[in-house]
């Protein structure tokens, strides 16, 4: 379940980097001097690091790690 | 006089540093130690190395460009999408790719693909496909620099490319 959530957020941020909702316009201006596409990029970049903090966290293949450990035990044990 | 002083400072520091590197790798003068670090490259470096990596002609260059034509929009294009694309690429495949290197004592991508398809000749192949792919986004920062200076002709305006008015910036 956990990984459907996440390759399904992946897919959302996907989508909602397809900005064409704002991609001609620079108004209405964000605190009266932002461009609302900038904002919205800006906020889609923030929004991108928390989704990899969240893939770090709950699917981080470890099991590589664990299989490059146990073979440089097995070289290391040979040599 | 200034900047030819800047470079040669610059120069003297790259110099130290590879003397510096040479000195301490004395005794262990291994080709995984010269490409890879001895594979002991932590976060903070990756992180600068792999920003450095990014940083071509086309982001600095191409990008200014872009954004003087065409404003704002830039910032999707390049910036953020390159939040989501480069993590994600390194997550997906680059700690696989990492795994298999430590495994079979890779050091390059090419004698990855290599060993995978058991060919010798896919280094050459991938160089030219490189070579390739090098040579279009390295075109791309003058067709971005002819399309604003055309732009600007048209609008009569006499302004250097890469330096964006408010105006251009506001009005994608």
């Amino acid at each position: 379940m956990k990984k459907v959530l996440l390759v399904l957020a992946v897919v959302v941020l996907y989508i909602l980097h397809q900005d064409f909702w704002f991609w001609r316009t620079a108004y209405p201006l964000v605190f009266g001097f932002m461009p609302i596409g900038l904002f919205y990029h800006g906020a889609f970049a923030v929004a991108a690091a928390l989704l990899m903090w969240l893939l770090v966290k709950f699917a981080w293949p470890a099991h590589l790690e664990e299989e490059v450990a146990a073979h440089q035990k097995q070289e290391d044990a040979a040599s | 006089m200034i900047p030819a002083i800047v470079v040669f400072i610059y120069l003297a520091i790259v110099l130290y540093i590879g003397i510096f590197a040479f000195r301490r790798a004395k005794g262990k003068e291994k080709a995984e130690d010269y490409f890879l670090a001895g594979r002991s490259i932590g976060p903070f470096v990756f992180l600068f190395s792999l920003f450095g990596t990014n940083m071509t002609a086309f982001a600095i260059l191409g990008s200014s460009g872009h954004a003087f034509t065409n404003g704002i929009v830039t910032f999707g294009l390049m910036a953020s999408s390159s939040a989501l694309v480069i993590p994600l690429t390194i997550f997906l495949i680059g700690t696989r790719v990492w795994a298999l290197g430590k495994e079979y004592g890779f050091m390059t991508p090419v004698q990855m693909f290599r060993d995978r398809w058991e060919c010798s000749h896919i280094g050459t192949f991938i160089s030219v496909v490189q070579a390739a792919l090098l040579v279009a986004p390295a075109r791309a920062p003058q067709r971005d620099d002819a399309g604003a200076r055309q732009h600007d002709h048209r609008r009569g305006l006499e302004q250097p490319p890469g330096k964006a008015s408010h105006a251009h910036v506001l009005q994608p």
